[in-house]
């Protein structure tokens, strides 16, 4: 497997309990990629932890656990510029919908855990840390949808584009 | 805010409150101007610990105390500068079991240094940092005067229950509670019917025994959530509310049922009564067996009112009813068949 190397070194922290098959898969795949990474139990112990880092984080979690407090998490890693990769296995749209406008920016959108090698590996071809910041929306990494940026415009409801 | 008005800057206590100020502090609207931090939200409240270095943190308890105690776990955490920051929470009246919980484990390390119940003056937060630092410091006189006044201002000095006041801003707060979780709150009034004649006859010390006995008896009858208090002469309240681990009514189903008198409610009350009239009272001489009766008003939110007031007076107009019915009774408000006895 091909190492992850930005230029700065990167942490990832996992949020969520290690009963949780999601947050095993995560820790085993960024161990494999030799990433340093933290398990928090919940957004409040992610929060602290986020305090003491400084920035070019990544924080891996289920949409249930990272969207509690009304989603203010998001808010919050959001001025600290990290990155967030959300689980979210809703089948319903509506749900789903709501969960991609709660995220906002910064953020990768996974529907499967395989698919957080996906977010990995993206990162890593591009050596582009600002490659979902800089996108202003979160970028679903679903390998059945993947979406346009004019699909995911209007699923968010943006008036100037049509699906 | 006298007390730390005159203060200068460099010596102002710095504090990071948790919550909605003005609903937690009756002097909530001049805290402006003070240098507190405040934040709605805890998540912002543990990243602002994080980036500041606090003397004092106090957090307006929401949620379960699973959440609360992760979350003040993590407040120590983001908040480990130079200072150790005080953790105090500001519980409301129903939830100062679980408050009493979090401080309680202190010792193990992590959990909150101590809580206030709720509104409360913001000086008086500002007081508590000096408390804690002379209980840190085992001034053990000082820590024990400031609970004994703490325990005086909300308790009954005869019977030990709790006192008028408490009693009414405990129903205030728990109806608020209850209109938000679609939960139910049931008032029950009563008195010692005919106490005035035990007075004149056996003295107001027997009169006092009766007062005390009767307490102790309530206080055995109810369940240990209850709150059970002494609103005048020989007038007691009991508050009847829905068990504190007991999840928010769903369905509607349950909405409904919520707005109907509670079983338990209706139970315990009678079961008072019986108790009551079984228990000796030996100042009242061989014949103090049996002898005394109860007459009592039970009313419930939502279905007799929905304000503190309301539910009082409809209560109390329900022990009217029973003592002009022939006393030893407990009415319910607006049922035709409205004796409790014949309801269980």
């Amino acid at each position: 497997m091909a190492k992850f190397n930005f230029n700065m070194q990167m942490q990832a922290i996992v949020v969520g309990n290690l009963s949780d098959e999601f947050v095993r898969h995560s820790t085993n795949v960024l161990g494999n990629y030799e990433l340093e990474f933290s398990v928090c139990p919940d957004v409040y112990q992610a929060v602290s932890r986020l305090m003491k880092t400084n920035g070019n984080v990544l924080i891996v979690g289920r949409i249930e656990q990272l969207s509690r407090e009304n989603g203010r998490f998001f808010h919050i890693s959001g001025k600290k510029k990290a990155w967030c990769c959300c689980l979210t296995e809703t089948n319903s749209a509506r749900q789903y919908l709501r969960s991609l406008s709660m995220i906002g920016t910064n953020a990768f959108v996974i529907n499967d855990s395989a698919e957080i090698e996906d977010v990995l590996a993206r990162l890593l071809q591009t050596r582009d840390t600002s490659v979902a910041a800089s996108r202003g929306k979160p970028l679903v990494m679903n390998r059945d949808i993947r979406l346009s940026d004019d699909e995911m415009d209007a699923l968010l409801g943006n008036e100037e584009t049509k699906l | 805010m006298k007390n730390i008005d005159f203060l200068s800057d460099a010596d102002k206590p710095k504090i990071l409150l948790i919550g909605d100020a003005e609903k937690l502090f009756s002097d909530g609207q001049d805290i402006c101007g003070l240098g507190v931090e405040i934040r709605s939200n805890i998540l912002d409240g543990i990243e602002t610990a994080g980036g500041g270095d606090f003397d004092l943190i106090a957090v307006a308890m929401s949620g379960s105390s699973a959440k609360l105690s992760s979350a003040i776990e993590a407040l120590r955490t983001a908040n480990s500068g130079s200072r150790r920051a005080k953790i105090i929470l500001l519980a409301q009246m129903y939830q100062e079991p679980a408050a009493r919980q979090l401080v309680g484990s202190a010792s193990n390390g992590g959990m909150a240094d101590d809580y206030l119940i709720c509104p409360t003056n913001f000086s008086y937060l500002v007081s508590r940092i000096s408390y804690l630092e002379s209980r840190a410091t085992s001034d053990e006189r000082r820590t024990t005067e400031i609970q004994e006044l703490e325990k005086l201002a909300t308790t009954d000095e005869l019977t030990g229950l709790k006192n008028r006041r408490y009693i009414w801003e405990f129903s205030r707060q728990i109806i608020e509670h209850a209109r938000k979780q679609t939960g139910r709150v049931t008032l029950l009034i009563f008195d010692i019917d005919d106490f005035k004649h035990y007075n004149d006859v056996y003295g107001h010390s027997a009169g006092d025994d009766i007062l005390r006995q009767a307490a102790i008896l309530m206080r055995h009858c109810c369940r240990c959530h209850d709150i059970v208090g002494r609103v005048g002469g020989d007038e007691f309240a009991v508050i009847f509310w829905d068990d504190p681990h007991r999840k928010p009514a769903d369905t509607e189903a349950e909405r409904r049922s919520a707005a109907d008198h509670p079983k338990e409610a209706i139970f315990i009350a009678n079961r008072l009564r019986k108790e009551l009239s079984k228990a000796q009272f030996p100042l009242l001489g061989p014949q103090g067996r049996g002898v005394l009766t109860i007459s009592g008003g039970l009313a419930s939110f939502p279905r007799d009112g929905s304000t503190v007031d309301e539910l009082f007076d409809q209560a109390d107009k329900a022990l009217l009813d029973a003592k002009r019915s022939g006393k030893n009774r407990i009415y319910l408000v607006g049922k035709p068949e409205n004796d409790i006895a014949d309801m269980e």
